[in-house]
């Protein structure tokens, strides 16, 4: 937001040529705090409309542009000038650049430059910021001021402090934004006609200064080329369609209804019995002759992975046998899942040791069994099974490793472990002297065993 | 447990009258006499504990309906699994398979893949035990979901057990039909029509993954198998689809053309080939680069599409089951919208993609395609920046005053990407803006694949508790799968997106951070990575790091402006030639090179250094001969005239450019 046409009205008519001739500065002055409310922000729009008409050169006479300074500097009266956001605009004044860089030949012209002052008005100024009191010289019109005889005045009041305080306000700035310039650039037309009326000048001001998006608050940095990144360019994106027969995926009648389940209804039965009890030799190889005759009658026969167990504990044998036939199955994963979790035992060590023997058991699957081995004799209570138990696993890991089914490297930290706290069992000691000797390299792997697992394993 | 045993034993006790009438409830059922199985079926009806009475009821009430009370048929399902404390979580009888597949069945036609396949990887556990007939339908049902979800490996895997077991395993124990069973037994079985009959559906099936997953030789061989047969139509799409990926697009056109408009209608078969052929013909003109075209036969397919799936009935209860989820709307949304954004209709193109997105919204990249569009609604083509005449007119916005006091306003901006605007407009409204791009970007970029392909579910997790199924994973569905390569592709593109959409949002922060990781990235294209650096480059500054955006500036940086990435030894080259030649704005090496020699420039000009920035805009200018150069290049030497002090020189350019234009 910038000024509204009627306060650049009220601010034009305070800077009327005639005006500025008649009226004393601080009469200017007062009607300016008059006729406007003042509050910083609003102090900010009326000084930088009175800033651009300085750089602009819209100001024709200096009467007027004597008066729009001291406008300038009475709205922050009483303040501190280096919190004011125009206290650079009187450095500037004071001094103007080509002062500071001593630049020779062509005259230099910066964007935003403001009128030169002549030498009264220098004083003038000196006085209006210096710390004296200016009743005397607000009381005097401009014309007065710019006419009075300073002599051969030079500036000496050091503001070298207000201006380091300028510079590193400044410095805070990150640069891009101290790269902005006013967007307003004149281009005088060569004309011979120079009288420029009134009417056309404030159009001009007001279309600079006024509304919403005023030139005046404008300014360009320099920019960058930003390029936009390209479409991706992907193969095979668009749906091909195919067509996919959607009809030929339908419901099923369920053909099995009321059809009794006569090819494994002997097996089945057997089987029923087979998880409440040890079968006798016989009924074994009836179940087990049934189950080889047909390869798929295995998945007729009512095992669940849940009953695995149960199978394992009484009939080994028979569990075994059906694991292996189920290799194929899809249930095979939860089946072994089963097994590896149920309770150690004897049955279940055998079963796993037979697996182990017969088809490629997932490491994953044997490590985990071994761990639950190991964990479950460290914490078992009575003494006597707990004997029986690691003599079992010990027997158990040597066969394991001497038929390379295990690599000893992966477990090694934690058998060696159940080693040492097991040492007194001569089992136990003896896979340690295994483990050693492995490891110094003194025995391959196929070196004929120091204990007879199978038999060992069976008593 | 012992109740159950108990259900079993009388299960399985079963009378001879009782298995005359399901004898004959199945044979009628195979003559499609609906209304006769029932009958039969209904004088069962005191088995009441008995399931597969029920289910079987349901069925025939359900054929009787012509598939079309299928909302029904779904809440008896539901019932006699809650009767029966059925569920699927805890299947583990061969016998209760069935209902759940019907269920699964009922889900894909309803087109809620996921949740299909979730109840079919548990029935596919008992794939061994199913009788035969069973088995074929379950396991072909398997393979086709896993299309429907464009897994390509899973479903060949599927396949390849399916050849192994079904068609050279041996039969099954439990056929009803005791003559099959005798046939069976004899020693080299003779090719029986429904062996054939599958094997034949096996072979469409493995083209389709191998289409799918871009292994063109395999298809072109088994896809010459079935084309012996002259009429196959299928075969034919297959071998169109197979020309199009290969490049031959007017091969593609010419067997398309062959094949009759009416050869699949939709009430018949749930699917319509003339959406198909009009959706394939679009799809070839895409990537003949004919944008426009393309959006024409994609519109074609839409409206033929909208008009075979919203005329038939309304009512859930009044469409057959195959005609329920036949419509291809989203896919064909998803083909027109990208064709708009290639027709430079960003606006349109958003609006379609928007559409798709509500249904694949774990596409990655269609995430970033919508990103584009709002990219392209704010930028067309970086052409403009480069377009010297149209950037000279734009350099003054007004004049006032007259006479000595005439008074030129310049621009403020020339570029119009930039948009540090605070409205407070949500990010999150779908609308094309750059804040919506900037959210599309981070869900195309979480969504990415990951490098390694799906990592295998452990084997032991909890004793007696299968893995989850994993939730569909994200996946470039509704289009066939992602390489590696595309995927890094992908991942580059969506980096130098968020880079340049951070960039104009004002947010330099997360632009340097993209476009840092952009160029971290293992495989880049030329103009990835000329636009890595440029946004480093950029962004460094606003960051007032002049030194270091410099270095990134260094013409040697870039040197070609590709938009492929450059071959790597080890990827094996699957030739598939579908994208449309793509124009990316600059064409050539100098125009990015005087880009970067004028961000140069810039970048001095804000540090102060401003002789060195005008020599530099000279060369820049010298090169404007032979390429485009930014047009921002006047205005800058205009800045850095009036910044030295020298406003007559400044004042001559703007009379010189400006007023002789005018």
């Amino acid at each position: 937001m910038a000024l509204t046409v009627e306060q650049c009205d009220i601010l034009l008519d305070i800077l009327d040529e005639v005006k500025v001739r008649t009226h004393t500065l601080e009469g200017l002055s007062n009607e300016l705090h008059k006729k406007f409310e003042l509050s910083d922000y609003f102090k900010g729009e009326v000084g930088t409309c009175l800033v651009m008409l300085l750089q602009q050169d819209l100001l024709k006479e200096p009467e007027q542009k004597l008066v729009a300074i001291t406008l300038l500097y009475e709205l922050y009266r009483g303040e501190s000038l280096a919190n004011t956001p125009f206290a650079n605009v009187f450095i500037h004044l004071l001094r103007p650049p080509e002062h500071q860089s001593n630049v020779g030949a062509p005259k230099l012209e910066y964007p935003g430059q403001l009128p030169r002052l002549s030498l009264p008005e220098k004083h003038f100024l000196t006085q209006l910021l210096s710390d004296v009191p200016k009743d005397a010289i607000l009381k005097k019109t401009a014309a007065q001021i710019i006419n009075s005889d300073v002599g051969n005045f030079q500036p000496n009041i050091d503001f070298s402090l207000i201006e380091l305080l300028l510079a590193e306000k400044q410095s805070e700035l990150p640069q891009t934004c101290r790269t902005g310039i006013p967007v307003i650039l004149s281009l005088p037309e060569k004309t011979n006609s120079y009288s420029a009326d009134t009417q056309e000048y404030e159009v001009l001001v007001k279309k600079i200064a006024t509304g919403e998006n005023a030139y005046i608050n404008k300014v360009y940095r320099p920019e960058f080329v930003t390029l936009a990144p390209p479409l991706l360019t992907s193969h095979d994106e668009l749906v091909w369609l195919n067509p996919t027969n959607p009809k030929e995926h339908t419901v099923a009648y369920d053909v099995t209804m009321c059809v009794p389940d006569t090819a494994g209804q002997e097996a089945r039965q057997l089987m029923n019995k087979a998880y409440k009890s040890a079968l006798s030799l016989q009924q074994q190889q009836q179940l087990l002759s049934e189950l080889e005759n047909d390869s798929k009658l295995v998945y007729h026969i009512g095992l669940t992975p849940s009953k695995l167990p149960e199978l394992v504990e009484n009939n080994p044998l028979i569990a075994i046998e059906v694991l292996l036939k189920l290799m194929q199955s899809k249930q095979i994963t939860e089946y072994f899942s089963v097994l590896v979790n149920m309770e150690m035992s004897l049955h279940s060590m055998e079963v796993v040791n037979r697996l182990t023997t017969t088809v490629d058991l997932p490491t994953e699957f044997v490590h985990l069994y071994i761990s639950n081995c190991i964990s479950t004799c460290e914490t078992i209570k009575d003494r006597y099974m707990q004997n029986r138990l690691v003599r079992l696993v010990c027997v158990f890991l040597q066969s394991l490793i001497r038929n390379k089914i295990i690599n000893v490297q992966e477990l090694f930290i934690e058998v060696q472990a159940f080693c040492i706290e097991f040492s007194r069992i001569r089992e136990a000691a003896a896979l340690f002297r295994l483990l050693k000797q492995l490891e110094s390299g003194e025995i391959g792997l196929v070196s004929s065993p120091t204990i007879s697992t199978k038999g060992k394993l069976e008593g | 447990m012992a109740d159950k045993e108990d259900t079993e034993r009388i299960a399985d006790n079963v009378t001879d009258q009782e298995q005359e009438y399901a004898q004959n409830a199945l044979n009628e059922f195979k003559k499609n006499n609906y209304i006769a199985a029932l009958q039969y079926i209904n004088k069962l009806d005191y088995r009441s504990y008995d399931f597969k009475v029920a289910h079987n009821k349901a069925l025939v009430e359900y054929c009787k309906s012509d598939f079309k009370k299928t909302e029904s048929f779904q809440k008896n399902l539901t019932s006699i699994c809650n009767q029966f404390r059925i569920k699927v979580e805890k299947l583990d009888d061969v016998d209760q398979c069935i209902l759940h597949y019907n269920q699964a069945i009922l889900l894909y036609h309803e087109k809620q893949y996921t949740n299909a396949i979730c109840v079919m990887d548990r029935v596919y556990k008992f794939i061994e035990p199913m009788d035969d007939a069973l088995a074929k339908q379950v396991s072909l049902f398997a393979v086709e979901l896993q299309l429907c979800v464009r897994q390509s490996e899973k479903a060949l895997s599927l396949i390849s057990y399916l050849e192994n077991q079904l068609i050279n395993g041996t039969p099954n124990i439990k056929i009803l039909d005791k003559s099959v069973k005798e046939k069976d037994k004899k020693a080299p079985p003779p090719p029986d029509p429904a062996t054939e009959e599958f094997k034949r559906k096996l072979l469409r099936y493995k083209i389709r993954c191998y289409l799918m997953n871009h292994n063109l030789e395999t298809a072109a061989r088994e896809i010459g198998m079935l084309l012996k047969d002259k009429q196959n139509f299928e075969a034919m799409f297959l071998a169109a689809n197979l020309e199009y990926l290969k490049g031959n697009l007017l091969e593609s056109q010419k067997i398309l053309g062959a094949i009759p408009n009416d050869c699949f209608l939709y009430n018949e078969c749930g699917e319509s080939s003339t959406v198909m052929f009009y959706n394939n013909m679009g799809a070839i003109h895409h990537a003949m680069g004919k944008p426009n075209l393309a959006c024409h036969y994609f519109q074609m397919s839409l409206k033929e599409d909208i008009a075979l799936t919203n005329n038939t009935k309304k009512d859930i209860n009044e469409k057959p089951l195959h005609t329920l989820g036949g419509s291809k709307y989203h896919e064909l949304m998803y083909n027109l919208g990208i064709a708009l954004l290639h027709a430079k209709r960003p606006t349109q193109a958003f609006d379609c993609l928007i559409i798709a997105v509500r249904r694949y919204h774990r596409n990655s990249r269609l995430w970033m395609r919508l990103a584009e569009c709002c990219i392209m609604v704010t930028k067309e083509s970086n052409e403009i920046d480069f377009d010297i005449q149209k950037k000279q007119k734009e350099i003054v916005v007004d004049v006032v005053g007259s006479r000595e006091r005439q008074k030129v306003i310049l621009t403020t901006n020339l570029s119009k990407d930039k948009k540090y605007s605070s409205e407070s407009q949500s990010y999150a409204v779908p609308v094309p803006s750059l804040e919506f791009a900037s959210l599309c970007l981070r869900n195309a970029y979480t969504l990415l694949p990951s490098d390694t392909a799906s990592s295998p579910v452990p084997l032991f997790l909890i004793p007696g508790v299968t893995p989850p199924v994993p939730s569909s994973t994200p996946g470039p569905a509704p289009s066939p799968p992602l390489s590696p390569e595309s995927v890094m592709g992908l991942r580059n593109g969506i980096l130098a997106a968020s880079a340049y959409v951070s960039l104009c949002l004002g947010d330099y922060i997360l632009a340097l951070e993209h476009a840092e990781n952009l160029l971290k990235q293992p495989r880049l294209s030329g103009a990835h990575k000329l636009l890595g650096h440029l946004y480093c480059a950029e962004a460094l500054v606003l960051l007032e790091k002049i030194s270091e955006a410099l270095e990134h500036l260094n013409p040697e940086n870039v040197k070609n402006i590709g938009l492929e990435l450059p071959a790597s030894e080890d990827s094996e080259e699957r030739k598939i030639r579908t994208s449309p030649p793509n124009k990316w704005f600059p064409h050539n090496l100098s125009t990015a090179h005087a880009t970067m020699q004028y961000n140069i420039a810039v970048a001095k000009t804000i540090r102060g250094q401003l002789d060195e920035a005008i020599a530099l805009l000279k060369q820049v200018w010298q090169m404007s001969g032979k390429c485009k150069v930014p047009g921002h290049i006047i205005m800058l030497v205009l800045y850095i005239e009036l910044k030295l002090g020298h406003p007559e020189p400044a004042r001559n350019l703007i009379k010189q450019y400006l007023f002789q234009n005018r």
